[in-house]
């Protein structure tokens, strides 16, 4: 009984120690990793600062890479050119990049610390669908733009006068990926295996709801949880006892390269592979390797020789020379992104009430922003349909175009 | 659910927990610790066979660089009972042992912290900071008195020194520990995922293995449990065979008297260590075989739960517990579909009939 008493100041003495170092950790780090440096005392009239949110590292963190890449491809080309001009004085950009992880929890404070810091015009990001939703708020309320050149999920923009993104929603990419199946590939018993998160789940109704539409059955819904799922077999085992001519992954590219290893080594499933614009990188193909040949993937936009005009050239030209590595669909997104937020910066100035208002008002192909990925322009709820939906297929390790819907 | 399918993968996670497992029951079974640092060592393994296979350029095989992984392992658990552990559990004035180790704990992972922008994704960090900060803001003049009129009045000596709870100290050192692996293996490997290369990987692997039966067995899951089960046979001759399984089972009992007998207790316990963490290495490399990689700083995590939990399960500190509790845990999530919450549902049920798990015996009157 003495004993049992005596234990409780030491844990008390430990638990704070332990806190107390945590706290002082958290007070001396930047946080999420702000990449640029927090420091607003540098920050003068003549830099404007842009806020770069994505999954810097996490199990997204190729996507993190691209983006921050891209961003900072545009902010050295915008500079080596002088900067932009905002009421006739040449600014200097700054890209400041923030971590989110692909986390929710992070997402959110991230929004918070980038919302109340006033040298912030704006945000390019978040990437992940349950990043920008969770960071939503945040934007709305003090008044920022969040512009994301990642996030699909349908409810993204809806109801923030400050939400924007230059890419389509999941409910268009749902529908056309069923279509597919139903028209091109002509198939009729699928198999969904999808991310239990705002993304996955998105995509997996948008893509159930059209393909009882179109004919197809669904054999199987299977969710699974990123990061922590890590042995498919049970799950891709699922989708071949049902039956499953095709496999749709509604999810992103480190457990699309899993499943596609799982059916085609182990299970020795020959049948059709797709997955949604989530499994649209580089590593997918790294992490399965030859499994990985013959899958299709819904991207808005390819990297691809021959693909887009001399602008999508000039890019993956630049981005080469800066980064020694090809860009990806994510990177062409970003660095459109980034360009359209500073041409409205060039048009409103530094208010980031008229920044939004500048970018609002691209309603149609003439107001809209030329760039790399095509025309970008918004409805009012700041969502975007001038993007397809493409369709790309993993030949000798690179993505190539396959055969499209129109 | 409960398809012969499923039942042969659910013995391949069986046999890895369990291989995990008695990393956990041993070292708890010698010391009292739970080392959360397991499920890291479970990570290097997978990590030094993919540096192994790098350096070997392509040529390397997968089961060769087993061998170094399970080397590494062994010296980096050794390592971390050398400088973790091993100044808690020497008689130094206590206070002096807790705050060393406390400092430097927090030192090195404020560094890693600052460093890598707080990667290591295991806690909602910001959250909690948000909230352990304001209480510690709260504590922190309170503490501060007390130390400074307590060092006058001889009070830190009696306050930190009397009070008993080296293994509280221990667990949250190990804690750490699991963190500052965690970030070094991000420093080290990068955040991505990644996977064996496939000229590593023989063709066996993924064949299915003719054993007349009417289900498929690859090659891999083969593997698993023959190596498995080799594993565990060797562990139990070693154990109650030969000296220095004699020298474990008598720390285990009662350490004080083992080392009046001349056993080098901690040379016993380093032991332990290795071999638990060689062990580990092992599950780790398989586990990155049979699902196709995921080999990243995060893929300890989950894993170490879950045969933190079989070990719990079987009754820690027992061996063929910890074996039990594997298979059972590896049986629940290969039918499940491999739903965590399942695998813990299991483990409460069985605590609440057998709190000291499957196999485990009576506490002794030593507590």
């Amino acid at each position: 009984m003495r004993r049992s008493k005596a234990r409780h100041p030491k844990l008390l003495v430990a638990f704070v120690l332990l806190a107390a170092g945590l706290a002082a950790c958290d007070g001396k780090s930047p946080g999420a990793g702000g990449a640029g440096g927090d420091g607003s005392a540098e920050q003068g009239p003549d830099v404007v600062r842009i806020a770069v949110c994505g999954p810097m590292t996490g199990s997204a963190a190729a996507f993190g890479e691209m983006i921050k890449n891209a961003a900072k491809l545009k902010e050295r080309e915008v500079n080596d050119a002088g900067g932009i001009t905002v009421g006739g004085r040449k600014l200097r950009v700054e890209a400041v990049v923030f971590d989110d992880k692909g986390d929710t929890t992070e997402a959110a404070n991230v929004a918070r610390k980038v919302s109340s810091d006033d040298s912030l015009r704006l945000v390019i990001g978040h990437f992940n669908s349950t990043c920008s939703l969770a960071a939503k708020d945040a934007y709305n309320r003090v008044g920022i733009v969040e512009f994301s050149p990642g996030s699909t999920n349908v409810d993204v923009c809806r109801g923030g006068p400050f939400t924007f993104r230059n890419l389509y929603r999941d409910d268009f990419q749902g529908q056309q990926i069923a279509t597919y199946h139903a028209r091109i590939l002509k198939l009729t018993r699928i198999a969904v295996l999808y991310d239990n998160d705002d993304y996955g789940k998105g995509l997996m109704q948008s893509f159930t709801q059209q393909a009882t539409k179109d004919g197809l059955r669904i054999v199987a819904s299977v969710p699974y949880l990123r990061e922590r799922t890590q042995d498919f077999k049970p799950l891709v085992q699922q989708a071949k006892d049902a039956g499953a001519e095709g496999i749709f992954v509604a999810g992103l590219y480190n457990e699309a390269a899993l499943i596609t290893k799982t059916a085609r080594n182990d299970l020795q499933m020959t049948c059709s592979i797709f997955g949604g614009d989530g499994v649209m990188s580089p590593t997918y193909i790294t992490n399965a390797g030859k499994a990985a040949e013959g899958a299709r993937v819904a991207t808005p936009f390819l990297v691809h020789e021959g693909s887009g005009g001399p602008e999508a050239k000039a890019f993956v030209e630049s981005f080469k020379a800066m980064h020694k590595k090809e860009p990806d669909t994510w990177a062409a997104l970003t660095y459109d992104a980034f360009g359209m937020a500073l041409a409205a910066i060039e048009k409103a100035g530094l208010d980031r009430q008229a920044i939004r208002d500048q970018l609002a008002s691209a309603r149609d192909e003439a107001s809209g922003y030329r760039g790399v990925t095509g025309v970008t322009y918004f409805d009012a709820e700041g969502d975007c349909y001038s993007k397809p939906v493409f369709v790309a297929i993993v030949k000798d390790g690179a993505f190539v175009p396959a055969e499209q819907l129109q | 659910m409960f398809t012969a399918e499923n039942l042969v993968n659910a013995l391949s996670l069986g046999a890895l927990y369990a291989l995990i497992a008695v990393g956990y029951t041993m070292v708890y079974g010698i010391i009292k610790l739970i080392n959360f640092a397991h499920g890291e060592i479970y990570m290097l393994g997978a990590f030094g066979a993919l540096l192994a296979v790098d350096l070997g350029h392509g040529s390397a095989n997968v089961l060769l660089a087993v061998v170094p992984a399970m080397l590494l392992c062994a010296a980096v658990g050794m390592s971390v009972d050398w400088t973790a552990y091993l100044p808690l559990r020497r008689r130094l004035p206590r206070a002096d042992a807790l705050s060393i180790a406390l400092l430097a704990l927090l030192g090195v992972g404020a560094i890693f912290y600052k460093l890598t922008g707080d990667s290591t994704h295991r806690w909602h960090a910001p959250a909690a900071h948000t909230a352990i900060g304001w209480s510690v803001l709260a504590l922190v003049p309170v503490v501060i008195l007390a130390l400074a009129l307590g060092e006058k009045a001889g009070l830190l000596g009696r306050s930190l020194g009397r009070v008993h709870s080296e293994r509280l100290n221990a667990l949250i050192t190990a804690i750490g520990m699991s963190l500052i692996l965690q970030t070094l293996a991000q420093l080290v490997w990068g955040a991505e995922p990644r996977a064996f290369p496939e000229a590593a990987l023989p063709e066996f692997l993924s064949a299915p293995v003719p054993l007349g039966l009417p289900v498929t067995v690859l090659g891999k899951e083969l593997l698993i449990w023959v190596t498995a089960l080799a594993m565990m046979l060797g562990l139990h001759l070693l154990v109650s065979r030969t000296r220095m399984g004699m020298a474990m089972r008598a720390c285990a009992m009662d350490q004080e008297t083992a080392a009046l007998m001349g056993v080098s207790v901690d040379r016993v316990i380093a032991f332990t260590f290795a071999l638990g963490s060689a062990m580990a290495a092992v599950a780790g490399v398989l586990y990155a075989v049979k699902v196709g990689g995921g080999i990243s700083y995060r893929m300890g995590y989950y894993p170490g739960l879950l045969a933190f939990a079989a070990a719990v399960l079987g009754g820690i500190g027992n061996i063929r517990g910890a074996t039990l509790g594997g298979v059972l845990i590896g049986m629940v999530q290969g039918f499940t579909g491999g739903t965590f919450s399942a695998a813990f549902l299991v483990m409460i049920l069985v605590l609440l009939v057998l709190p000291r798990g499957l196999l485990g015996e009576p506490q002794a009157s030593r507590a």
